[in-house]
Parts: structure tokens; sequence; C-alpha cells
């Protein structure tokens, strides 16, 4: 009841700030000018999965999108909220307003917590319905070349787009807990925000190194990748299923952190 | 013998040190219930610490606190507790009843009808559905008090409540704080003015570097002062000099500003006034500058000069105010 009663709040707090609608705005309005973008430009993104077809199919654009934000872009929206939530109270000054309520640090912890994870599956979803409705309206309807080289009809073409942006969530979720635990623990937005972003970029490069496939396995960036099995004629799942461990471990042990530093923490400022 | 009147709040031994320094060390604290209690002490003496500890939002390296009888943990407010440590905060993007509300949420509790009393109360009625962010420090300051009086708490804590307020306001906080008083609110009082401490508390405890340096009634470590100080301007001030030596419960002292340092009881200081009268000589200013317990808290603490300084400035403000 408590953490509900906090989550609710929290998410009143999040729609009065101004920097949350215009992410809002942003994450459903840019992917309309990413595909004005791709289709006044001759040439296309032909190195990037499914570059080459943003012309032919409109599936192809939320598809492009989704590798081009997957880089930095998802954890850095992530992050704009769970980096900062903790960290606000440090801010404002208000944590002894509110641990001086009948609320438990517990609840305040997976109020503002849910609150975060709720923001960030709602930014990927802007994303994804942008990209789609971006795609449709400015390319067209037209079937989608699989990764496998067959023709996906438009409607499987639309859940396998939805599928995929859906697989994003679980990293995403992963980055917006390294949030949290960047937002108690450094007790400073900014850090909160860009801490996780810089690792995930590390991460990245990380990825390329060749040989390192065992590393690759347990980066964070790596499930951004796990919709890879199931754009094909020959599904595989895999990817997914490890994507979704990896995710969750990042999940559990963020936030586990995060509860340990934050009931144990001394309000002595703020 | 009479029986002892419960405690709303008993703390024993407590101490909290930061990254080696001691904060607060041994610290007993005992506030009556239905009292108004002072806590007061230079900057540094671990008032604030000791009201974080009280509010849950530290946890203490030694002691126990008790509140009506049931034990403080740290990490939590006793739900019989409201106040606030410092100045209040509020989310400034929000507006004062939004605030309010949240909070309320936060106790589990939903009484508009009382959130708005409290609003009337406080005088911020007009104003409650403006950003906080537009808010002055006082009305920040009233809306504090709102929100702790919001969970109809038993013991009342308000750490320099008048800070920010005008004299209007502050006069408004004393009838509030004796009224609240007399419907049996026990309230502690964290103060940095004697006049504060002195007009509404019934017993103070002073700290100095996280000890206790007094504890007990108002009108004993009053009866344990010396003389209170006036600052005296007179139309002949070597003539006044004079005239107090006649006057053996009275002490004169140049002021290196001008005027006259005069220490004595009221009574004495009645007779020298007369006297000065009699010999022709025109009292043009007089008003006091240190009160017994102001005297008294300088004592307990040895107030380096920076301290007294600025008592003295405040003493003079409220005196050009007033």
């Amino acid at each position: 009841m408590s953490t509900w009663t906090v989550y609710r709040w929290e998410m009143e707090k999040l729609a009065a700030l101004l920097r949350v609608r215009l992410a809002a705005g942003a994450c459903f309005v840019a992917p309309f000018g990413f595909a004005v973008a791709l289709r006044l430009q001759d040439a296309v993104p032909a190195d990037t999965l499914f570059g080459e077809w943003v012309h032919l199919s409109g599936f192809a654009t939320p598809m492009v999108l989704l590798v081009f934000t997957s880089q930095w872009a998802l954890p850095l929206i992530a992050c704009l909220v769970a980096g900062d939530i903790f960290a606000a109270e440090d801010r404002y000054g208000t944590w002894k307003t509110i641990l001086t309520r009948a609320a438990s640090r517990t609840s305040i912890f997976w109020g503002k917590s849910l609150a975060a994870m709720t923001y960030s599956v709602l930014m990927v979803a802007l994303l994804a319905l942008g990209g789609l409705s971006a795609g449709e309206l400015l390319i067209g309807h037209q079937p989608l070349i699989g990764l496998s080289g067959t023709l996906i009809p438009p409607g499987q073409a639309a859940g396998l787009v939805l599928a995929s942006w859906g697989v994003a969530v679980l990293p995403t979720l992963g980055f917006t807990a390294m949030g949290l635990l960047f937002s108690i623990a450094t007790r400073n937005g900014p850090a909160g925000i860009l801490t996780p972003t810089v690792i995930g970029l590390l991460m990245q490069l990380l990825a390329l190194i060749s040989g390192a496939d065992l590393v690759r396995r347990v980066l964070l960036t790596t499930p951004y990748n796990a919709w890879f099995g199931f754009v094909r004629a020959d599904r595989y799942y895999g990817p997914l299923l490890w994507g979704t461990v990896v995710s969750a471990g990042y999940v559990i042990g963020c936030l586990a952190l995060g509860y340990l530093l934050m009931r144990r923490r001394d309000i002595d400022a703020g | 013998m009479p029986a002892a009147a419960p405690l709303a709040l008993e703390a024993t031994a407590l101490a909290k040190r930061y990254a080696g320094t001691t904060a607060l060390g041994d610290v007993d604290l005992r506030v009556t219930t239905g009292s108004v209690h002072g806590l007061l002490g230079p900057n540094g003496a671990g008032k604030t610490t000791l009201l974080r500890l009280i509010f849950g939002l530290a946890h203490p390296d030694a002691g126990t606190m008790t509140l009506f009888g049931r034990p403080v943990t740290a990490g939590r407010t006793d739900p019989q507790l409201g106040g606030f440590v410092e100045a209040p905060q509020f989310y400034p993007h929000l507006s004062g009843r939004r605030n309010l509300e949240m909070l309320s949420a936060y106790d589990h509790r939903s009484d508009p009808a009382h959130l708005e009393t409290l609003l009337e109360q406080v005088g911020l009625a007009q104003r409650a559905g403006d950003r906080v962010a537009g808010y002055s420090l006082g009305m920040r300051q009233r809306l504090g008090i709102a929100a702790a009086l919001l969970r109809r708490p038993r013991l009342l804590v308000l750490d320099e409540p008048s800070n920010g307020l005008d004299p209007a306001g502050i006069r408004d906080l004393r009838t509030l704080t004796g009224e609240l008083a007399a419907d049996g609110l026990t309230i502690l009082l964290s103060s940095h003015r004697m006049d504060e401490v002195e007009a509404v508390c019934d017993a103070v405890t002073i700290l100095h570097r996280g000890a206790v340096a007094y504890a007990g009634t108002v009108d004993a470590l009053r009866a344990q002062a010396p003389a209170p100080e006036y600052r005296l301007h007179t139309a002949d001030d070597a003539a006044a000099v004079a005239t107090a030596r006649a006057h053996k419960a009275v002490t004169v002292e140049w002021y290196l500003t001008g005027g006259l340092l005069v220490r004595a009881q009221q009574s004495d200081l009645d007779g020298y006034v007369v006297n000065l009268g009699r010999d022709g000589i025109a009292v043009q200013a007089l008003h006091r500058s240190t009160s017994a317990l102001e005297q008294m808290f300088f004592r307990l603490t040895k107030a380096d000069g920076q301290t007294r300084g600025a008592v003295d400035a405040q003493a003079r403000q409220e005196a050009a105010v007033g």
C-alpha cells in the first residue's frame, strides 16, 4: 500500500517536470525526423541491419532506429529519470521531508524505483510507436525483408518490430537500475545520469574486442541484440533467454546494492 | 512525594560521530509531556545532529531513546513525532497544497478539511495553490509548520521555526506555539534565539560541543544567571558613571562604541534611573542588550566574540525594530 502511494506520487512529480515532458515528446517525435532524414537522402545506411531496406519498407525504419538508439541513446534516456530520482531529494533537500513521515525507506525505495522503471518502459514504447508510425506514414506498409532474406508480411512484420523493441526493454531496465544505483551512491543527478551512459559506451567498445566472447556475454549492451534471433526464418531464442538472465542480473544486483545504501544512509544533509 | 511527570522523550547517553569528529557524546535529554522544551546551543553544538537522531534520520553510535515510552528506531520516524530539522524543504514544482497532500498520503492519512484548517492557521490559504518555487523563506517556514502538524503529532519538534519570519510572523508563531502547548501538545523547540526560548519554554537543555552544558527549568537557569546587561545613553555619561557609585548593585562601564554598559537586576536599575533623573541627567536611551538567560548561555558555552557579537547585533536589530 505504502509503496503504491509513493509510486503514484513519484509519477505525478515526474509528470510535473518539464524535462520529462520534453523527453516523452522527443521520443515520439524524433523518429519522424529520423524517417524524414532517411527519406530525403539518396544513400541508405547499408552497413546497419535493415539499413538497406529503409526506402523499401516502412517497417525497416523502427528497426534501424532500434539499432541506432541502443548504442547509447536508450541508456541515456533511461537514466534521465533514474539517475536523478534519488539525487533530486538531495538537491531539493527533501529527504528529511519525506523520511519523517510514515512511509518507510523501503516503500520510498521501491516506489521511486518502480516509477523510474515505468518511465523507461514508456520511453521505449514511445520510441517504438513513433518509429513504427513514422515508417508507416512516410515510407509505407510494404513487407519487410528479414535477416535471413525472406519476406515478412506487413502484419507479422509489425508484430516483430514491436517484439524487437520489447526485447530492448530488458537491458534498458538494467541501465535504469544502474542509474538508480548511481543516483543513490553519488547523490548527484548529472553523475547518476551520465555514469551509466558512459559505462554503456565502454561496454560497446569492449564488445568490439575480438576473442572476448565470455566478457561480451555478460555485458549489459549485448542483450540489445537479442532480437536478431527471431527476425529471420530459422528462429532461435538463445540470445533472448541469456539476455533476459543478464539484464535481470544487472537489475537485481544494482537494486540490491542501491537498497542497502539507502537503508544504511544517514540523512546528515538534504 | 509527587509522581514524576511522564516523559514524552527520553534520550540516554546518545553518541554520534562523523568521520572521526564527535558530534554528540553521551547526551541525555528528557522532555516532559505537555511541556515546551528549549534546545539551545551555539553553531556546531550538536543540536541538529540530536534532532536527526530523534527523527530517525541518522543512526546513533551509542545510546537509547524512547518516545512516550516506545523505543525510537533508527531509519524510521515515530508516528507520534512531527516537525522539521533545519529549514523545511518542499518540491518547488508542486504547489504548497499539493506538497501537503503528498505528505499526508505518505502518512497514510486523508483529511482535506484538516489540511485546509492548517493552511488557514499558518496564513497560507490564499497562496496554497501557488508553486513552492515562488514562496519566500517565511512562507516555506509556515508551510513547514503546517506539514509538521498535518499528522497530529504528540511531540512537535521545531528547528529554528522563526527563521525568515518577519516580526509579525514571529509574534504569530509564538501565539500558535502557546495555543498548541495549551492544547497539551509537547513541543521541543531548537533555537539560537534566547528571547524565543525565554518567552515560550518551560525547560531548556543547552548543548555545547556535543555535550549537555545545562538541563533544567528556565526559571532555575534564570535564578543562577548574572545580572542582565543594558545599553544606556544619557545627556552626561560621565556624571551617570559618578551617580552609579552610590549603587553597589549596579555596574557601569564605558561602552567601546559610545554610551554606557550597565549590569543590574531590574529593581536596582529602576533605582539607578530614578537617581539619574534626580541628579538632572537626562536618559536618552536605555535598552537591554543581553538578558539574564543570554548571560548564562554565554557563561555555559564560553561563547567566543563572534557569537557574542552576532547576538548583540541581533539584540540591537530587535531594539531598532521594537
